[in-house]
């Protein structure tokens, strides 16, 4: 059931990129006509795919040293104060944010990536940290018995019993932004949020279905692709 | 143990405001604001019972700073110039924000630290950000930005008021079920996977066809655009914190006490009302807090489909390319998610504390 699940979106998604298949699908909205795009649907997403993946490595390239760094013995303080000051940063409203980027970064894609690095951190960090806390130090102990350097234990014991773990925050932060994404294009970064928008202010619905049913098959399949990667790794 | 908490995040601010395009501070204030950058640092070195003062200080010195120098800058000026905070004076104070966080937990009443806040506030009433472009902007907005607040606040109460009429019952029902839990938590994170903008998108088409088959619904406002899809997507986010907390806390009320309450011959609704669902409440209500948070930001971008809110304001200001307009719609939209957050929080940690059941 859940390996059904895992290709059913996908399939949906590669189906309704299929040049003609949705726009013919959704015609009836629009009285009979198809809606036209200036981009074809497949670019949008690849686009919007671009956006999430760019902001998924700076999140991994950023989230998993910090939430390492500050897990070592000793820095409790600094600990908590990462984990409540990353648990603030989801707590400020996805447009607000994004907005507020603007100012200072202009419009397109700077902005965008930067609320999504934002939003993707929380759950890294929180997961990061709380994995790493996690680890029985029965193990620990048993791992310095051996004469294992920090170095080792964090390659052979750390890591791995906090993987399950650290990849599920990957994975919501991944997913979380593909809806992220969809807002960034309020802000010009392109995306499957550009239909949406367009649809909207032209009061053309067949547009807006467009873009919101690819974002949902897209943010579903990443979903059950993710959770299928992690669960075959464990 | 925790200096070494507020240390590295006084290092991480410039002290310069308004640097690029027109003015930096003065060199007498700009030793001042580095003075004070590093003040909550040594005072955590050296004296963390006093961080919350010079934290309190920073934060409140930003504030007057901006004030002062948006004033500076504007004096001789036509009276269309606008004098914003640039992104020293952001960072500056985003530094103080997360120092005074960090304070807070070294103090010895937490409240103290938020001082800072006070003397900003007080700043703000008594006039002295007036000249500050986004006060400019806001003044020339009065009456209709505090209708745009109001309306977010509706659509945030109204979300969260169905979701926990349609969620709480829902939750006492399936905690109970097993396959039933599975099914109804599985639709609701399905749900939640949705991007916001996707699932408002998705209820358009829908709601006007509700519309257009009913036209006594239409009537009441319901239709494509507007605050009926908004209300709709919103609830439905709102129901899975509140669903998967409900059940988690109910599933998590001790057995014994269960056992305990039955053996001194309680009814089962006497069972609910006294015993599990006082010990459930404070995890319950965080679920809550979590949906309100939540809510706060996608009553934003509930604006995109004319639902009205603080979010207008940011999508006006994104058209027009007016970055104070944005600001006017995000600050607030921000502070209001942070405040509710706080306020909850605390209201959770009183309960806890109350009903004597697991925080």
């Amino acid at each position: 059931m859940r390996g059904l699940g895992a290709l059913l979106w996908p399939a949906l998604l590669v189906l309704c990129l299929w040049p003609g298949v949705l726009p013919g699908l959704l015609a009836p909205l629009a009285g009979g006509e198809p809606p036209t795009l200036d981009t074809p649907l497949w670019r949008l997403t690849l686009v919007h795919l671009g956006l999430v993946a760019a902001a998924t490595v700076v999140v991994v390239a950023l989230g998993v040293p910090l939430a390492l760094a500050v897990t070592r013995p000793g820095r409790d303080a600094l600990r908590d104060l990462t984990g409540a000051v990353a648990g603030l940063g989801q707590t400020v409203p996805t447009f607000a944010l994004l907005a507020l980027a603007v100012p200072a970064l202009g419009f397109g894609w700077p902005p965008t990536l930067l609320g999504l690095v934002l939003y993707g951190l929380t759950p890294v960090v929180g997961n990061g940290i709380a994995a790493l806390r996690a680890v029985d130090p029965d193990a620990l102990d048993a791992a310095r018995g051996m004469g294992m350097t920090p170095g080792q234990t964090l390659r052979r014991i750390e890591l791995p019993l906090a993987r399950p773990v650290l990849l599920a925050g990957i994975r919501t932060a991944t997913v979380y932004n593909v809806g992220t994404a969809t807002v960034g294009a309020a802000l010009g970064a392109g995306g499957l949020g550009e239909p949406i928008i367009n649809g909207l202010s032209q009061q053309n619905t067949a547009l807006v279905m467009v873009g919101a049913v690819l974002a949902a098959l897209l943010a579903l399949s990443l979903d059950a692709l993710l959770g299928q990667g992690s669960r075959q790794r464990q | 143990m925790l200096a070494g908490a507020v240390l590295p995040w006084v290092l991480l601010r410039p002290n310069r405001l308004a640097p690029g395009d027109s003015v930096g501070l003065p060199p007498a204030l700009l030793a001042g604001a580095v003075l004070l950058a590093l003040l909550p640092g040594f005072s955590a070195w050296r004296t963390p019972r006093l961080t919350w003062l010079a934290a309190a200080l920073t934060l409140w010195a930003g504030v007057w700073l901006l004030g002062n120098q948006t004033g500076a800058a504007l004096a001789g000026q036509l009276p269309f110039a606008r004098a914003s905070a640039a992104s020293g004076a952001w960072l500056y104070l985003l530094g103080a924000g997360v120092t005074s966080y960090g304070a807070a937990r070294l103090a010895p009443r937490a409240g103290l630290a938020w001082l800072g806040l006070a003397g900003a506030a007080a700043l703000l009433l008594s006039g002295h950000l007036n000249s500050w472009s986004v006060l400019v902007e806001g003044r020339a907005e009065g009456e209709r930005w505090g209708a745009a607040l109001a309306q977010h606040l509706r659509l945030v109460g109204g979300a969260l008021g169905l979701a926990l009429l349609i969620g709480a019952p829902l939750a006492v029902w399936i905690s109970g079920r097993d396959r039933a839990a599975a099914t109804v938590l599985g639709l609701a994170s399905g749900i939640q996977t949705l991007p916001s903008l996707a699932l408002l998108g998705l209820l358009i088409a829908p709601l006007s066809a509700l519309a257009n088959a009913v036209p006594a619904l239409r009537e009441v406002g319901v239709g494509g655009i507007g605050v009926a899809p908004a209300l709709t997507a919103m609830t439905l986010y709102a129901l899975l914190p509140v669903l998967r907390n409900g059940v988690a806390s109910l599933r998590g009320v001790s057995a014994s006490a269960v056992d305990a309450a039955r053996g001194m011959g309680m009814t089962p609704a006497q069972l609910f009302w006294r015993v599990q669902l006082p010990l459930a409440l404070p995890v319950w209500l965080s679920g809550v807090r979590q949906a309100a948070v939540l809510l706060t930001g996608v009553a934003a971008v509930a604006a995109l489909i004319g639902a009205g809110g603080l979010g207008t304001y940011i999508l006006g200001g994104l058209q027009s390319a007016a970055s104070d307009l944005i600001l006017l719609g995000a600050v607030p939209a921000a502070l209001l998610a942070l405040a509710l957050d706080g306020g909850l929080r605390r209201a959770e940690g009183w309960l806890a504390r109350r009903l004597g059941g697991p925080a």
